[in-house]
């Protein structure tokens, strides 16, 4: 027996989940956008300020070396948990964007021409097209959306057909953050890997989901975020092959980030160092490293296996449900569902269904373009994570079976 | 927002929703403006017919949520008759009821309540930017 088969017990380590919201308990399904914390993260990070708070790599006292201990400790934690091969190859920073960023201006930007091309895939979030439009801008370069079916999956060979000689990189969302889609990125990243084009994975929405093993998949650059990951907000990482690491050259100047600095040239630290300028949010490190720990402990798999069962059952009531318009099919899914209901509008879905303690979001999800290739403004959009229960799906569907009828 | 219940949703805001007034195309519009809420990605087009310094009709044109649809419903009523300067002043009015309750005279004040929603603000505000945004650009 697995720990999470005692859902109660799990529940109980989430205090957020036993919030009462407008009086009804509340419902979070909104863990696509951020994941609520169990008691070790919370626990970690305030253990952090009220017993080891110091700065990190330089001071050489007692609460310097703990904080240092705690927070490289967090680095070697994600490095086991993502399955990279060494801890160089962690570079810690406030989140994918900013992971996305240090690539488009660190690796892209430095060698981009005019006529060079960026492929990324028509679901990605803003986050993966944002940076490489900026630096295609600046250098010429252009972005190139590769297509995806009507079914939300990525159409792979017209992805695989648009590698050519001016492609620079690749870069694919592991899980759909608005369709909820899997993909095959494995596919993706062997055939760009055959043509010599790098690949950057965004894991954001995967890594809460499901073991990743970043040395299998064999990709150039994995990201990821930690909120999404039962962790504090302004947590992330970039992780790379050491040799691109080595290669690039610093995104942010400042301390920690130096070998030795003068008037005349300054020579920077090695890998990861070399990123990460500056003091870092070291309690919040402390929380991912605490949240990897808790999620050790209760197993990926069983996490896995929990959250496939729980999308089973959310699908099936899903289809039940008159005039609902699920958006996006993909056979390999997430417990993430985007859908519009006729006649109400997402956002009053999401305001009504807050009144019955439900919390979604609505909206863009921030992929405009996916949004563009479906014809809509907007989605309700529901996401699962394991903590959430058979109960809850039932809850939601009442809720809101009652918005329907207040809107009709 | 605290635990209290919404009043968001009122009959009135509900009715103007469900069937609202001046939707559609305006014939012989002097002037057009459209505002897009970022949040959702909705559009929301506004047009005039403007004879002298009066607004002799206004129709809105979009697919929005019912906040949208509901303060679009009421403006395009409230504008017909008005000079354009009224815009501003009843825009100025729906921002002090978000601050300090309801102020904002007739329909209006049905969105009293959105001061327990920040996010949804925007929502209410959207036909007012579209008829400012229409008053800079005349056709």
């Amino acid at each position: 027996m697995s720990r999470i088969d005692d859902i109660d017990a799990i529940r109980a380590e989430f205090p957020q989940l036993a919030r009462i919201i407008h009086g009804k308990p509340l419902v979070y399904f909104d863990n696509a956008n951020t994941a609520q914390k169990p008691h070790a993260v919370i626990a970690a990070v305030s253990g952090y300020f009220s017993e080891h708070n110091g700065n990190v790599a330089r001071a050489v006292h007692t609460l310097g070396e703990e904080a240092t201990s705690l927070y490289e400790g967090a680095r070697d934690k994600l490095m086991r948990f993502v399955g990279a091969r060494s801890r160089e190859e962690i570079v810690l920073t406030r989140g994918t964007t900013e992971s996305i960023n240090l690539v488009a201006y660190s690796f892209l930007r430095p060698t981009l021409k005019p006529g060079d091309e960026i492929l990324v895939s028509r679901m990605e979030h803003h986050s993966n097209i944002v940076p490489w439009q900026l630096v295609a801008a600046e250098t010429g370069a252009i972005v190139v959306p590769a297509p995806i079916t009507d079914r939300g999956e990525l159409d792979v060979d017209g992805m695989i057909a648009l590698m050519n000689s001016r492609t620079r990189l690749v870069g694919l969302t592991h899980v759909s953050n608005a369709l909820g889609t899997i993909n095959p990125i494995k596919t993706i990243i062997d055939a760009a890997a055959a043509r010599a084009i790098p690949t950057l994975i965004d894991g954001s929405q995967a890594a809460p989901h499901f073991k990743i093993d970043v040395a299998a998949l064999n990709c150039d650059f994995y990201v990821l975020t930690g909120h999404k990951l039962f962790a504090p907000t302004g947590t992330g990482a970039l992780i790379a092959k050491r040799a691109h690491l080595d290669a690039m050259p610093p995104f942010m100047g400042g301390g920690e980030m130096i070998r030795r600095v003068s008037f005349e040239g300054t020579s920077f630290n090695d890998p990861p160092h070399k990123f990460e300028p500056g003091t870092p949010n070291i309690a919040g490190f402390i929380g991912l490293g605490a949240a990897i720990d808790w999620l050790d402990a209760v197993g990926m798999d069983a996490i896995a296996a929990r959250e496939t069962h729980l999308r089973d059952v959310m699908l099936s009531a899903l289809h039940e449900i008159p005039g609902l318009r699920l958006i996006g099919a993909a056979r390999e899914r997430a417990a993430v569902f985007s859908f519009v209901v006729d006649g109400a509008h997402a956002h009053d879905i999401a305001t009504l269904l807050d009144q019955e303690g439900v919390a979604v979001r609505s909206g863009h999800h921030c992929t405009h373009p996916t949004m563009q290739f479906f014809g809509l403004p907007a989605t309700v959009r529901a996401s699962l994570s394991f903590y959430n229960t058979e109960a809850e799906i039932a809850a939601f569907v009442a809720a809101l079976a009652k918005v329907r009828r207040m809107l009709a | 927002m605290s635990a209290h219940p919404s009043t968001l949703y009122s009959e009135t805001v509900l009715a103007h929703n469900r069937a609202p007034k001046n939707c559609g195309s305006l014939v012989d519009a002097t002037h057009h403006g459209v505002a897009e809420n970022a949040m959702c990605g909705d559009h929301l087009k506004l047009s005039f017919r403007v004879h002298g310094n009066v607004i002799a009709a206004a129709m809105f044109d979009g697919d929005s949520c019912a906040i949208t649809t509901a303060s679009a419903s009421m403006l395009t009523e409230a504008l017909r008759g008005a000079s354009p300067a009224r815009i501003a002043e009843l825009r100025e009015e729906m921002l002090m009821m978000f601050r300090a309750g309801p102020l904002a005279r007739d329909d209006f004040a049905a969105f009293a309540d959105l001061c327990h929603h920040p996010a949804r603000q925007r929502c209410a505000l959207l036909p007012f930017d579209a008829a400012i945004a229409a008053l800079q650009t005349k056709e």
